[in-house]
């Protein structure tokens, strides 16, 4: 069974497409091609990764790199991202979400354009994901009335969270991927509220999914249906009251 | 430095723990690629901006009175709890501020830039507040705002469009 939320808790889908590039393609190509959607995504921000290094032993110490590899062109509504990068494509719809066609259709104009604009080699990865934030009108909750899978705190411990970050690893053995599930308290944007973001993506890098661009869009037909299964399976009816009307089918 | 190696040793056991899942069922886990996804949401990376924008409004209230050596006067709760309330709408809206700043005149400015096109919000002590939109080159726009929140967005979408136009 399926789900249509009034107020869907989505803040951002996102679809990803990790690609190899000729090893010529530089961060200038990329900004090049930023010509062809300055109408729908007039803002260009340059997208660097931050990597941290830990290191334990005799010598404990951390530190951070930074890389810049490439560019997220925004609309000017800041609602819709494009990011074309050195390691990939990808195309975010942050709130308020209209539906998955409108996602799928929308990258799926994006990604043929940054196809033909930087010729992959071959294509690494395809993820799909959705950062949900469930906004529960109260400071103060049980998390097992509005989660199925929660923290478990020994009893011999104080039952009070300020705080939780819990991040679950599925295998996906049909699709030879993984589902990443976190689930983590984050600052509201009331006092009264208490917020807590269902951050879920499903991925596979095995390329026997993908190797057409009609496989491809099968492929993530497929991860959304899962996301949407554990999306659900995560939350209770009290949870699905939050969200306004619901249309089963 | 003991967090940093149990945060070391944590990050280690749990991909020891999925290979190992993964070896059992002949799979290679492709954890590298979950790792990165982490640095491609706006949302979190837009979260990250506002909380540290939060945490910036909240060691202003510490500032010492004539901190400019020039007689400025500290941001009170007045312009503090103004700023707060505007940055949720702020938020609502993703009108991303540049800076947050103590005002010279007693209170808290918040500045935006994109491109050419710039625009402030002063929060006053006394509980007035004003906006202004400019360009690189030429004369300000101000004008006075009665409030910036959940309910009173004009404002900042007035800003919006200037910075977006």
């Amino acid at each position: 069974m399926q789900f249509h939320y009034q107020n869907a808790p989505i803040k951002e889908a996102l679809i990803d497409i990790g690609v190899e590039l000729p090893p010529t393609t530089n961060l200038g190509h990329l900004e090049l091609f930023h010509e062809q959607l300055k109408h729908d995504y007039p803002v260009k921000r340059r997208r660097i990764y931050i990597e941290g290094q830990f290191s334990a032993g005799p010598q404990i110490g951390a530190s951070a790199r930074q890389t810049e590899m490439g560019f997220a062109f925004e609309s000017n509504d800041n609602r819709r991202v494009f990011q074309a990068r050195l390691d990939g494509f990808s195309f975010a719809q942050l709130e308020p979400y209209e539906n998955w066609a409108s996602l799928r259709d929308e990258a799926g104009r994006l990604w043929s354009k940054y196809k033909d604009w930087t010729q992959p080699v071959k294509i690494r990865s395809v993820a799909v994901r959705y950062i949900n934030q469930i906004d529960i009108p109260s400071g103060r909750i049980d998390y097992k009335d509005y989660f199925r899978t929660t923290p478990e705190v020994s009893p011999d411990l104080p039952q009070e969270l300020a705080g939780f970050t819990m991040r679950l690893i599925f295998p996906q053995i049909a699709i030879n991927g993984v589902l990443v599930l976190t689930q983590a308290s984050v600052s509201p944007s009331s006092s009264n509220l208490a917020s807590v973001v269902l951050d879920i993506t499903v991925s596979t890098e095995d390329a026997t999914f993908f190797s057409t661009d009609e496989e491809l869009w099968r492929l993530l037909e497929v991860l959304r249906d899962k996301k949407n299964q554990f999306f659900e399976g995560s939350i209770t009816e009290a949870t699905r009251k939050l969200f306004g009307e619901t249309i089963k089918y | 430095m003991p967090f940093l190696c149990t945060a070391a040793l944590s990050i280690d056991l749990s991909r020891n723990l999925v290979q190992q899942k993964y070896a059992e069922l002949n799979y290679t886990a492709p954890d590298s690629f979950s790792a990165a996804l982490a640095d491609r949401s706006d949302y979190w990376t837009r979260k990250n901006q506002f909380d540290a924008f939060h945490k910036r409004l909240s060691d202003l209230t510490s500032l010492p009175e004539n901190w400019d050596a020039e007689d400025a006067a500290r941001p009170t709760s007045v312009a503090l709890d103004a700023t707060r309330n505007a940055l949720l709408a702020m938020q609502e809206l993703g009108v991303m501020p540049e800076r947050i700043s103590p005002s010279v005149e007693g209170g808290v400015a918040v500045s935006f830039l994109r491109g050419r096109n710039r625009a402030f919000i002063e929060f006053y002590n006394s509980g007035e507040i004003v906006a202004a939109t400019y360009e690189d080159e030429g004369e300000p726009v101000v004008w006075e705002v009665e409030a910036i929140d959940a309910m009173n967005r004009a404002a900042l979408d007035r800003i919006h469009v200037h910075l977006t136009g």
